[in-house]
């Protein structure tokens, strides 16, 4: 058999392509001449050398695979873990800014409730008072108005800037800043003197902020179903 | 490594096709398989290992030893394979049991010299291997960078004509030729390394 055909058969034979009748020759020949048996050997020696390298350059792109994989985890799971925290944060942040500007919360912060100390000033219809008061932190808004109005009727001045205060609080409690709120709210903020008209003026301008204005009311506007829900 | 070229393939059947295929296609399907089934062969491997307090060597070394045993058996077509993932455990704990085997023979001629003799054909073969693959990495790393490149093709099963492309050679007759000069030059290393050897 010539060189070239019998090194063809060995190569075949070395990468397992070899078909029966090939190799069945090929193991003939290797069985009746030695030197085809020890060429066939020294190539398989020379074989296994190239796979020795081939399974180091394997091993080695594998490593880089575990690598590549280990960093795609980590930076998955960091990348994962902060977006998570970052939505955490902004839905407290939101919940806190809704539960500070919501209305309610802003009447209950500057409502005056009847104390001894207002009692002191007012001087008289204690029992209307005190019941107003009740019906407001009961959140019976509507009561609360009915008697502030019956309050703010007084010939008392420092009786009717008390009691419209808490008027205008229970109505903003009740409806929301609303238009006719606003307004009353101005006219009482620049007809009462003193420190009353200045904090009219300071929870007017809450509800003038950037950040009243970004946080609660688009959400007032477009998702009006939703905000009772988050508040 | 960008997964979304394995999405290509679906079916264990499919890396079959394509690591026997050899060439490119074999490369990419080599990657994607081992991508596929590492974190549960490993996870497999890990608890195996854990079994074997006396075993050695890192989980992952015998991850990818367990892989390269079985790409060889995939190429080996004979092979019948039915799932690759529980194809890859079974080799790596058979890697394992073989090699806690060879390093209880080893202690054990450490230990008691009268059974050094009845072991001594065995030990010879493990440390004749040994050296032997020191003769046959010697060969092939005083190949030339050019020799090397072919024939690390040639045994990834790229064509003729692939070989050609990637090593600017006019065509397939000419990357033949080239190959079995390289395969001559390193046969020869061999032979010359082997009669030093002795």
């Amino acid at each position: 058999m010539e060189e070239l055909k019998l090194d063809n058969l060995i190569d075949q034979y070395l990468l397992g392509t070899i078909n029966t009748h090939d190799k069945l020759l090929l193991e003939r020949l290797m069985a009746e001449d030695t030197t085809v048996a020890s060429k066939v050997q020294i190539s398989k020696l020379a074989y296994k050398s190239i796979m020795l390298e081939r399974n180091k350059l394997l091993r080695e792109k594998l490593r880089t695979l575990d690598k590549n994989t280990s960093y795609e985890q980590r930076f998955a799971s960091s990348w994962f873990g902060k977006v998570a925290m970052l939505i955490v944060v902004f839905i407290l942040l939101y919940g806190l800014l809704a539960v500070y500007f919501c209305p309610v919360s802003i009447a209950r912060r500057n409502f005056i409730a009847f104390t001894e100390t207002t009692s002191i000033q007012i001087q008289r219809d204690d029992d209307a008072w005190r019941s107003a008061t009740i019906a407001f932190r009961d959140s019976d808004f509507e009561k609360a108005i009915q008697q502030y109005v019956i309050l703010a009727s007084g010939s008392d001045p420092s009786q009717h800037h008390l009691a419209k205060w808490n008027l205008l609080m229970s109505q903003l409690a009740a409806d929301g800043p609303s238009e006719h709120w606003q307004i009353a709210m101005q006219t009482y903020a620049f007809q009462t003197p003193g420190s009353m008209g200045e904090k009219a003026h300071s929870v007017l301008e809450l509800f003038h902020s950037p950040v009243y204005k970004f946080w609660f009311f688009p959400l007032s506007r477009k998702f009006s179903s939703l905000k009772p829900r988050l508040i | 490594m960008n997964h979304l070229h394995c999405r290509i393939f679906y079916r264990d059947e499919d890396y079959l096709r394509e690591i026997r295929a050899g060439g490119s296609r074999a490369e990419m399907a080599i990657s994607c398989l081992y991508l596929k089934y590492r974190k549960r062969t490993i996870t497999h491997l890990k608890k195996v290992v854990a079994k074997h307090t006396e075993f050695k060597a890192v989980p992952e070394d015998l991850l990818h030893d367990s892989f390269i045993v079985m790409l060889d058996k995939i190429m080996d077509s004979s092979c019948e394979i039915r799932t690759l993932a529980g194809f890859w455990v079974g080799i790596g704990k058979h890697l394992l049991l073989n090699q806690l085997k060879k390093d209880q023979r080893i202690i054990l001629i450490n230990d008691m010299e009268e059974i050094y003799e009845t072991q001594a054909e065995n030990m010879e073969w493990v440390v004749y291997d040994t050296d032997e693959d020191e003769l046959l990495e010697k060969a092939f790393a005083s190949l030339g960078a050019r020799c090397k490149e072919i024939l690390l093709l040639w045994i990834n099963r790229h064509t003729m004509t692939e070989i050609a492309q990637v090593m600017k050679l006019s065509n397939a007759a000419m990357a033949r030729k080239t190959k079995y000069e390289c395969f001559k030059k390193l046969k020869e290393l061999v032979r010359t390394g082997y009669i030093a050897g002795d």
